[in-house]
Order: structure tokens, then sequence, then C-alpha cells
């Protein structure tokens, strides 16, 4: 997939996973501190 | 990426995607829940996303077909430690994702039921999906009915004591049994816990260490914190300790933990205990073992004393029976040991006395002592203060026509609470609501565990209850309305400003209908099911024409009302229930007295 056109959707969709994970990953840290 | 289901006939293998982005006693959860699917349906094909360190413990589960691990820190670490824009990191993402959405999946499972496994659910392409997903809009929605139960019930902790093991395992039975017909009847009555859960090895130093000492009896005590982050101290724990080894000179303690509990060692040094240690029968495996040797040690162990919710179900699933220890009890209904004979103590104070003699009586001595003997040896045990402030719950899986599942008995009987009728009540409408039977009220409430305090509360409630019957029916009625002039409305192009006033004024009638119930649920909490689960469904209805939406808001209206007669239902059979009942003659023997 990485020399294909990632569609409007599944880009958008990646785009939303990742923050919903460094948001858990920030969350975890303050957590932590 | 969702489509319609694929017909039976099509089908080899089942091939199933369930995701669990969440800790690892969710997925030890997980994965107990699809080994009693996998029984009933041996031809599923499993494949399971997890995040990359907890992939390790599945990869040593045989019937699982396929791990795929998220690796979170690949994904994350650049974006915060290198600042690498988010938008460069989809293409690694992309490649990761492409295995999962090369093919359709029969089944997308997500058991997260959070952000990540919302967004995995709309990624990946499945002809049936179950748990969280989300919408056009970005919006989360709940792919099937059970999963707005989680949302609207489970997640927002009203009580209710359906086990999430339970709930996920008939949210997927359901889903098998619906799209591809009924079980393999042969695997029903199979236990789904079993020392050989895990293929692990272990050998060199533990194993030499422990398989030497084979002969005898081990406790297994697992330092950590409950679910909510409760904990019984180090100190509570080494005298626990000590006390089973004193008395006990055929049993040895083994002591596991994480690395966060490494100053237990302190407590050892310079201690009786430590002479146990030198011996043998006191082996501290803190912050140091692998995966495989907790296993290892756990099978080794007749039981296991924690409060540590990962190790609690991973006794659960290796069959060794549990003390669980807890501050309260509403969590350990929904997310304790599964299982038959687990115990679980509650209470905010637990003495060392009170988890020895619980230990002793309710696991070491259970079956040469039964439920009134075992309240009598506690009563002989403990201080007054200490047993009057403990609650003692035993796990038992209930016939499939008691209602099924695990429930978790109180061993002494004590009255229930309101709180825990409440409970029963909520578990009761989702069976009724998703399994479309429940087993009677009578079968669920015994007289001797009414009290007055249980009455006094319904009376209060009974007026509302009856008053929220009578408006659920109404909205019904309105909805049902609303539905015949959709229908009529949708063969013409235009409706007539006549019908859209009529729609509107229907439509409002709905609204205030709505908050009405949710001005009483915030009054009395019985109400709550009602109010909080017709949000999540007036949410989740979907459709683009008015017809569409009015049939799935008819649908969510009959649901409401069901629940609210189930309510109903209750209050009046357990004042029905607590009524003293006449004796009749022929109970009286001669003498007038009674015959027994």
């Amino acid at each position: 997939m990485e020399n294909q056109e990632l569609t409007q959707e599944t880009e958008r969709l990646l785009f939303c996973l990742l923050q919903s994970l460094i948001r858990e990953r920030i969350s975890s840290d303050n957590k932590g501190a | 990426m969702e489509m319609s289901a694929k017909p039976q006939e099509e089908c080899g293998s089942i091939r199933v995607v369930v995701v669990q982005s969440r800790d690892f006693s969710s997925i030890l959860r997980t994965l107990m829940a699809l080994k009693a699917v996998k029984q009933l349906y041996p031809k599923i094909e499993i494949t399971f996303v997890c995040r990359d360190r907890f992939s390790e413990p599945v990869r040593k589960v045989s019937w699982i077909d396929n791990v795929k691990s998220i690796p979170v820190d690949q994904f994350v670490d650049p974006v915060i430690k290198e600042g690498v824009t988010e938008k460069k990191m989809l293409g690694a993402m992309a490649i990761w994702l492409r295995p999962l959405i090369e093919n359709p999946w029969d089944i997308f499972v997500d058991w997260s039921f959070d952000e990540v496994g919302s967004y995995l659910s709309a990624l990946i392409p499945a002809y049936v999906k179950l748990g969280f997903s989300r919408n056009s809009n970005n919006g989360l929605i709940c792919a099937d009915d059970w999963s707005q139960y989680i949302q609207a019930i489970v997640q927002t902790e009203i009580n209710q004591d359906i086990h999430i093991t339970d709930i996920m395992t008939t949210q997927l039975l359901t889903a098998l049994q619906v799209n591809y017909g009924p079980p393999a009847n042969e695997n029903q009555d199979k236990a789904v816990t079993e020392s050989e859960f895990f293929n692990v090895k272990v050998e060199g130093n533990l194993f030499n260490r422990l398989d030497r000492t084979t002969d005898k009896k081990w406790v297994v005590i697992h330092l950590g914190a409950s679910d909510e982050g409760w904990c019984w101290s180090n100190s509570n724990w080494a005298d626990l300790v000590e006390t089973v080894l004193h008395r006990h000179p055929d049993h040895g303690v083994i002591v596991l933990g994480g690395q966060s509990y490494e100053n237990f060692h302190a407590l050892v040094s310079g201690t009786s205990l430590s002479e146990f240690k030198a011996s043998g029968r006191l082996q501290l495996l803190i912050g140091e073992v692998t995966f495989d040797e907790w296993v290892f040690a756990l099978n080794l162990g007749s039981a296991l004393i924690s409060s540590d919710s990962a190790a609690i179900h991973l006794a659960s699933i290796l069959g060794v029976r549990a003390l669980c220890l807890n501050a309260t009890q509403e969590r350990n209904f929904v997310k304790g040991p599964y299982g038959n004979g687990h115990v679980v103590l509650v209470g905010e104070n637990l003495s060392v006395n009170s988890v020895y003699h619980t230990w002793k009586n309710a696991i070491l001595d259970w079956s040469r002592s039964e439920s009134a003997r075992l309240i009598e040896h506690l009563k002989d045990a403990l201080t007054e203060s200490e047993a009057a402030t403990i609650q003692i719950f035993k796990s038992r899986i209930r016939p499939v026509d008691d209602g099924g599942g695990v429930v978790f008995e109180d061993i002494e009987k004590k009255s229930i609470t309101y709180k825990e009728w409440i409970s029963k009540v909520n578990s009761h409408i989702a069976r009724v609501w998703f399994c479309g039977w429940a087993p009677n009220v009578e079968q669920e409430l015994e007289q001797s565990r009414i009290d007055f305090r249980l009455l006094k509360e319904l009376r209060e409630i009974k007026d509302p209850v009856y008053q929220v019957c009578e408006l659920m029916t109404k909205c019904v009625d309105v909805a049902s309305d609303l539905a015949t002039l959709s229908e009529i409305s949708s063969d013409s192009q235009v409706m007539s400003v006549e019908r859209k006033d009529k729609v509107q004024r229907l439509g409002g009638e709905l609204s205030k209908a709505d908050r009405v119930l949710d001005e009483m649920s915030s009054k009395f909490p019985i109400l709550r099911v009602l109010s909080q689960s017709s949000r999540v469904m007036m949410h989740n209805l979907h459709g683009d024409e008015l017809l569409d939406i009015s049939l799935e808001s008819l649908k969510a209206y009959k649901r409401l009302s069901d629940g609210a007669f189930v309510i109903k239902e209750w209050v009046d059979k357990t004042f029905y229930i607590a009524k003293p009942k006449p004796i009749s003659k022929r109970e009286f023997g001669k003498d007038g007295g009674l015959v027994r």
C-alpha cells in the first residue's frame, strides 16, 4: 500500500486512530508523572 | 465498510477478526469468551489483534490462528519524541493495516469497546460487525445491540450483574447463530478452563526450584491492584504468608508480583519469613518471572490469593481457584474471576485474620464445610467487627435454564440491598431485550433475602415506575403513528404542510417524553437503565429516510417499554414474594403443630 494512494476515508480513519494512540500515551505519561 | 452477511453455503471456515486493544486482564477475558465460542463453533478461524506488548501470551494459545500486534510505540514515538508529523506516519500504519483489509472478514469483533477499537472497526471490512465503530461523520456508533448495552449501562457504571465474559460470549454466539446456524451440540458441556490453555515451556532455575518440591501444596499470592486501583498493603501480605506457613506445615507459598512490589523482599529479610525462604517453603518470584513461569507457578498452586485482576483472570483460565480481595463488590459481578468455586472477599479494611480464615474455610476446607458451616467457622475465628465489615461471595456457573452465566452468591445470604436489587433488574432487562428470554423473578429472589429496607425503597419507586410504564406505552403509540405517517409520506415526493405539522407535533411529543424520563431517572436510579439506553439507542438510529428512522425509533420505544414493564414486574413480584404466605391446613398435624 506504500506505493498506492490511500483513499481519503482510510487516511482520515488512520489519522484518527493515530491521534487516539497519542492521546492515550500522553494521558498515561501524565498519570505516571 | 459494512456489508451484508455472507450466505452460509459459501462458508468453509468462518473468518473472525477480534480486536482487544485494552490491558492484559481484558485480553484474558477475551480469550476465555473466545474459547467458549470456539468449542461451539470449531469452524471459526480467529485472528487476534492486540497491542504488541501483550501479543506473546496470545501466540501461546494453540487455537488462535493468527496474532496481529499493534506496534504502538513504532507509531507514536516518532510523533511524540522526534516531532514527525502525524501525516507522515500514515504510510507506515497503512502498511501495517494492509493484511487486515485485503479480504473482507466474515465477522469483525471489537471487544475493546474503546476509541482504538472503534477506528479499527471502521477501517477493517467485514460482513458482520460487533462492538464500537465510527460513522461517516466520525461519530462513535454501536454496531450491535449488546454494544449499546455496554456503552449505555456497563461503561456508565449503572449497576448490573452480567459478567463481561458472558456478554462477549453471548454477543458473538448470537451473531454466529443468526448467520451460520446453531452450534455443534457435542461440545456444549466442555469446560472452558484448563491448565494447558497456553503452550508454555519452563526449564532451568525456576523449574528446578519448584519442581523439586511438588509434594507440597502451594498457595500462590500475587501482589497487585484490582481494576479500581485498590490493593492490600505489603505488610498485610507478609503477615498472611507467615500465618499460612506457620499453621500449615504441608503448604508452601509462592509470592509473585511486578517490579513495583520488589520492596516486599525487605519485609522478608531479618524476619521468620527468611527461614521459610531458606527452607524453600517460601518462593519469592517478584519482578523476575516470564509469562511462561507465571503460568507454571500458578498451575502448581492449589489456590491463588490476590487482588490483581490479571492474575485472577489467569487463574480462572487455568482452572486454579482464586480468592479475590477487593474493597467493593460491584465490579466483581462484571469483571470478577470467571468459573465455579472462586471466592470474592469484600471489605474496605480487610484484616489478615479475615483473609486467612476465608482462604482456610472457603477454599482449603470447602469440600468439608458447606455455607452454613463456613459461616459458623468464620463467626468463631473473626472478631465481631471483622465479621461485620466483610462480605464473601462464591462464584457459580448457572445452568442455562436458570439464566446461564457466572453469578456471585453471597454465602451468608444477607438481605439484598436496593443496589443489588437494581443490578438484578437491569440484568433481567438486558436478557429480555437481547436474549428474548429471562428466568422468572421468583428464581432470582428468595423471600428470606428481602427485608423492610428494600421494601421501603420499593414503596418509594412504585408510583414513578407505574408512571414510566404509562409514559413508555404512550411513546410506543406516538412512535407508531409517526412511522405510519412517514410510510404514507414516503409514497409522495412532497410532504403536505398538514402532514409536516403532524410529524413535527409527534416528534415534539417524543422529545418531551424523553425529557420527562431524564428528569425522573435523575431522582430514581432504577430508571437510569431506561434513560441511558434511550440516549444510546436514539444516537444509534440509522437510515437516510424519515421512514427508516421512524421505524427504528418505534423499535427503540418498544424496547424501552418492555424494560419499564420488567421493572414494574420486579416491583410487584418482590412485594408478592415478601408477603407472608398463609400455611395450608395440610401442613398442620392433629395436635395443631406444624408438620415438618
